[in-house]
């Protein structure tokens, strides 16, 4: 509704004496408005409730109610709106005026009466009631967008915490610090398991505020819990991610990420940090922690081709812990202007002893900094913990089985320009799944795969030494060796071969990898003892354990292992 | 101060602002006049008046000070004046003083006389002039 500005009002005059009461009706009626007339303040209250007039001339002295009481119980009825109230006065002591405008007069007009000032006094009364009633109508448009925003935000939120709750975040050993409006501040935090039982963690920070910063969340957290369902790794999730953002998002826009994953079998932890703060590796022996430094572009900035998801890998086992923080935290200011800076935070870091508390130290340092307490950081702590076997719950499927393959075979060869881009692994395994009496065992599986096939990358095709792995030095070495052989690959294959055959009411399933490395020497790197197996052959063991049988070729290029299952019930 | 008891200026301007109820304007103000001279001459004439009650002196200067608005818009400046007077002894602005209170009341009634005579012209004429 636009406020109404009408040229002519309905002016209620409030007069005992009938001379000046009909005097007055005619100057105001020529003056083009509509005019109520009232002999007393009883009568012009009575008046004033059934036929809302927009302006009222009051007298001061009247009978049964004067003209003071009458304005008070008029600019109650009134609430909001401005309904201007000009006294019809011959007073003339100071006291008396004061009286008239105590009681919410808001102008005076003297008898006897001037026509011009009159006029002049209703039309300077009936701009301040348009401007009021203009202002009235814009804060109840501002209150009801801000209601509808609200609502939209909620709607939002409600929709994303569909989305980010499929994760795994209440998972023990994860601690974070979000505010519930997270979103709306761009913050995200997402965590989920893989097949193989890695648990994939990201926080992220979209530049904006609002829902401008909320909704780039949802494609990002799409493809993040997607890719790492069907057992991609960082490196195809970062690409994705960043093409998907770099694909929608407007150029100003874009999310500073880290990305975890956290491979707690063979104790390791990925990492890539793209214009997040610096994250930490806190080591539970005592050393002192690792920086995880921003080496890499936000993700949604760079094109497919210039996007650099190279990811480092740390050692990560018992008692050791991954922190990461948005910018919120190092970007705090005290009183004086100052950043919280990277310097406070490992203070706090360093003297932390209760890693259970090492969140709330932190917030506890920025309030002692700035003085209050911020709602808008997230911060996420990520501890190792021993690796459940048995990985993520199994999914739940709803197809009867009746069309379950059972007798087949494939062969696939992955030859040199593609092993250094692509990851067979999520399409093999859908492809296995197939099987229904392979289901349950979809964990070990994917293990299993994932280990034969990095092993048949890493050792026979890339001809890596897992001997370097021995101590934290050596396995940075390690990778960063893995990442030039790979660049520069130029000749290899890796052929991996299913066969399939029903056997009872169950079946059996032998998986062959072979690799153009040189082959190794498999009863020598089985028959280590565990303690010198620390950081290494621990993936061979893995095999062992969760497959059937296995056995390698004896010139080393080829592992062979089987999974057979019984009939199901 | 004119010495005219209506201002005829102020007559003017009354017979352009109410047109045809100009008429109707003139006998309604001089029955309203005749009503409150009536009650301020009740209210001396009452035993029960006294300069000493503050409700008798309240009420007359309700009285005086009404008086004042109409005739002041009908431009009886003088009447007006004496009215003004009144008001100021009734709400006690000046020393009360009955003596004085009760002169003031036999000059507004005097004063009324001669303003009644010139509006019973203007009525004439108005009729005469349709």
């Amino acid at each position: 509704m636009l406020p109404s500005t009408p040229d002519r009002l309905t002016v209620l005059i409030a007069d005992d004496n009938v001379s000046d009461r009909m005097l007055l009706s005619a100057i105001v009626s020529r003056q083009g408005h509509d005019v109520l007339t009232a002999s007393n303040g009883a009568e012009a209250v009575s008046l004033f409730e059934r036929r809302r007039p927009q302006l009222v001339l009051m007298d001061a002295m009247m009978p049964v109610m004067d003209g003071f009481e009458a304005a008070r119980q008029i600019k109650a009825l009134a609430g909001d709106a401005l309904v201007p109230i000009i006294f019809l006065t011959s007073l003339t002591e100071g006291e008396d005026l004061a009286r008239c405008l105590d009681a919410g007069g808001d102008d005076f007009v003297a008898k006897p009466y001037n026509q011009l000032v009159l006029a002049a006094k209703i039309n300077a009364m009936n701009r301040l009631r348009v401007l009021q009633e203009t202002v009235l109508h814009q804060r109840d448009l501002i209150t009801r967008h801000h209601k509808y925003l609200l609502n939209e935000q909620r709607v939002a939120k409600a929709l994303f915490d569909q989305i980010a709750h499929s994760g795994c975040l209440s998972s023990t050993n994860i601690r974070y610090l979000q505010s519930p409006y997270a979103l709306f501040n761009g913050d995200l935090l997402l965590a989920a398991w893989s097949p193989s039982g890695n648990m994939h963690l990201l926080l992220g920070d979209f530049t904006g505020h609002g829902l401008p910063a909320a909704v780039g969340a949802m494609p990002l957290a799409e493809v993040f819990y997607g890719m790492t369902a069907k057992g991609y790794g960082l490196r195809e999730t970062l690409r994705e991610m960043n093409a998907k953002l770099k694909r929608i998002l407007p150029v100003d826009m874009f999310c500073c990420a880290a990305l975890l994953s956290l491979n707690f079998k063979q104790q390791l932890v990925e990492v890539w940090n793209g214009g997040l703060p610096d994250g930490y590796l806190l080591h539970g022996d005592g050393r002192p922690h690792t920086p995880l430094i921003s080496s890499n572009v936000p993700l949604g900035v760079l094109s497919a081709g210039s996007f650099d998801d190279n990811t480092q890998v740390y050692p990560f086992g018992p008692g050791d812990r991954v922190f990461l923080l948005s910018d919120g935290v190092v970007d705090s200011t005290g009183q004086d202007g100052e950043l919280f800076g990277a310097r406070r935070l490992q203070n706090v870091l360093v003297s932390n002893r209760n890693p259970a508390l090492l969140i709330e130290e932190v917030q506890w340092a920025l309030a002692r900094f700035n003085g209050q307490a911020r709602d808008d950081v997230s911060m996420v702590e990520v501890a190792f913990t021993e690796p459940d076997l048995l990985g993520p719950p199994s999914v739940i499927y709803t197809d009867s089985g009746d069309c379950s393959p059972l007798d087949w075979s494939a062969s696939f060869e992955y030859r040199a320009v593609t092993l250094k881009r692509f990851n067979p692994l999520p399409y093999l395994l859908q492809l296995l799944q197939e099987v229904h009496g392979l289901r349950s065992q979809s964990g070990e599986l994917y293990i299993v795969l994932s280990e034969l096939y990095s092993n048949a990358l890493e050792h026979g095709v890339l001809g890596l030494d897992s001997a370097l792995k021995r101590d934290a030095e050596g396995f940075g070495l390690y990778y960063q060796q893995r990442g030039e052989r790979l660049d520069t690959l130029e000749d290899g294959f890796i052929r991996i071969d299913f066969n399939i055959v029903p056997a009872g009411d169950g079946g059996r399933l032998t998986v062959r990898v072979q690799d153009s490395g040189a082959g190794f020497d498999s009863d020598r790197v089985l028959a280590m003892p565990p303690a010198t197996n620390q950081l290494s052959g621990r993936g061979l063991s893995l095999v062992r354990q969760l497959s059937d049988r296995c056995q390698w070729s004896d010139d080393g290029r080829t592992a062979s292992v089987e999974f057979a299952w019984e009939g199901l019930a | 101060m004119s010495n005219n008891p209506v201002d005829y200026n102020v007559l003017s301007t009354l017979r352009e602002v109410m047109e045809t109820e100009y008429p109707l304007l003139v006998e309604v103000f001089m029955d309203d006049s005749v009503t409150r001279i009536n009650e301020m001459v009740q209210l001396l004439d009452n035993p029960s008046f006294s300069t000493s009650s503050a409700a008798s002196l309240e009420n007359l200067g309700l009285m005086a000070h009404s008086f004042k608005g109409s005739t002041g818009n009908m431009g009886a400046t003088h009447l007006s004046e004496l009215c003004l007077q009144l008001e100021e002894q009734g709400r006690g602005i000046v020393a009360t003083d009955e003596a004085r209170i009760r002169l003031l009341v036999s000059q507004i009634e005097a004063e009324f006389t001669a303003v009644r005579d010139i509006f019973e012209r203007e009525l004439q004429l108005c009729h005469a002039g349709h």
